[in-house]
């Protein structure tokens, strides 16, 4: 039975569902999954409301939880995750394809950090970490992508 | 603002779908966990209708003949389909293949949702050749029936046996279904143990042989469209869109999975222990 107010969730999902699902595209290299994955975290917000205190930070932790579950499924599985396919943004083809090649526990910290705008704090809150490893893990994940990115020119 | 926040700018151009509608049509796996007594209710009331449908099913489609359809979308035929009794003389295998990303396999047309007189059966279709079995991300607190060879799909074993005194068939206890556990509830610490939230690490399930082939599936799905009353899901059986009326035209099935990456799961199936045989 859902007791949370669908009218609060929903605003929370116009005012930053779109942001939060770019945020795992980038994570992910996969729209598929991060579409699954920001609606699974929703829709367990709205499910959730006793265990929800702030549905939006809620759903960043879980959508990227989700999303790295997702991924580490697909690798087990011999699968392989289709190249983002940006064709009016070649240089956002070129972003997704450094990302890939990073670590994912570097991805996620490069992405929420740079893309999201989140502390290294908080950083380590959504990813279930410490901010210490959070920081080693953007140092280094922001280090492998510029070069990443540089070698594409 | 440094480079590479300059790059992630770039992001924000990135065209996302509106996923409002599938996020109110969902029910996430974990709530289900979480509430066992709900669960329990659920699964219960999905046997029971299933039951009471699979019955009235067989009374109303008895003696039909199956009719083939080459694809989903062409015109629907008037012949029926003796559903139930294709299941109750159906056994099998496991089956359940997970494709990468929930996506059908190449030639699949997707998930197919029947009802009949309010009952759901959820049939998932699969290849032309047969040879190449289709996805099953699981139907929450309901019953499943998939294939190509086919298994109904229970929680526990009071509804295993509820299925099989409807449908027949062998009661299998295997290790399938069994997924990490995930920490999803904000309090639960990295890498401990949340009961609450903890995914189940056996599942019942009901084996036949004998599978469906396409045309029962295609011709459940026909029948469903002539009554008005199918759904189908693209994928994961999320974000139900009502094929009724509508063109046909499976976007999502279009983005299909290798073959060979199919193959890979169905061997890993293969290769799988059943436990426990209850006839």
């Amino acid at each position: 039975m859902r007791t949370e107010s669908p009218g609060t969730l929903e605003r929370a999902y116009r005012d930053h569902g779109a942001r939060i699902q770019r945020a795992v595209v980038l994570f992910t290299g996969s729209r598929q999954i991060a579409e699954d994955a920001v609606a699974d975290a929703f829709a367990l917000a709205l499910d959730r409301p006793d265990a929800v205190r702030d549905p939006v930070a809620w759903v960043w932790k879980v959508a990227f939880r989700l999303a790295a579950r997702e991924l580490e499924r697909v690798k087990r599985t011999g699968g392989e995750v289709p190249e983002l396919a940006v064709p009016e943004n070649p240089s956002l083809v070129d972003l997704s394809r450094a990302l890939r090649r990073i670590a994912p526990k570097q991805r996620a910290a490069v992405v929420l950090h740079h893309y999201a705008g989140y502390s290294t704090r908080e950083v380590a809150r959504i990813l279930g970490s410490t901010q210490g490893a959070v920081m080693v893990h953007l140092s280094e994940g922001r280090r492998r992508l510029r070069r990443l990115l540089e070698e594409r020119g | 603002m440094n480079d590479l926040d300059q790059r992630f700018r770039e992001a924000d151009e990135l065209e996302v779908r509106d996923i409002w509608p599938q996020i109110e049509g969902r029910h996430p796996m974990a709530d289900l966990h979480d509430r066992p007594r709900h669960r329990v209710l659920a699964l219960v009331t999905a046997v029971l209708v299933a039951g009471v449908g699979i019955a009235t099913a067989v009374r109303a489609l008895h003696g039909a003949t199956p009719h083939v359809l080459g694809i989903a979308h062409t015109t629907v035929p008037a012949t029926a389909f003796d559903l139930a009794g294709a299941i109750r003389t159906a056994t099998g295998q496991c089956a359940d293949i997970e494709a990468p990303f929930g996506i059908p396999p190449e030639g699949a047309s997707g998930w197919i949702q029947c009802h009949f007189d309010g009952t759901v059966l959820d049939l998932l279709s699969f290849d032309s050749s047969r040879s190449m079995p289709s996805h099953s991300t699981g139907l929450h607190g309901r019953v499943e029936i998939i294939g190509p060879r086919w298994f109904a799909d229970a929680d526990n074993l009071n509804v295993a046996r509820q299925i099989q005194g409807v449908i027949g068939g062998r009661i299998w206890i295997a290790p399938r279904f069994v997924q990490p556990s995930v920490d999803l509830d904000p309090q639960c610490p990295p890498g401990l143990h949340c009961p609450s939230l903890t995914m189940p690490t056996v599942r019942f399930r009901l084996g036949f042989a004998n599978p469906f082939d396409r045309a029962a599936v295609m011709t459940c799905f026909a029948r469903g469209l002539a009554d008005g009353k199918v759904t189908f899901h693209t994928r994961k059986l999320r974000g139900p869109q009502l094929a009724a009326g509508a063109s046909g035209t499976l976007d999502e099935t279009l983005r299909l999975s290798p073959p060979a990456n199919v193959m890979k799961i169905v061997a890993w199936c293969d290769a799988r222990p059943v436990h426990q045989l209850i006839p």
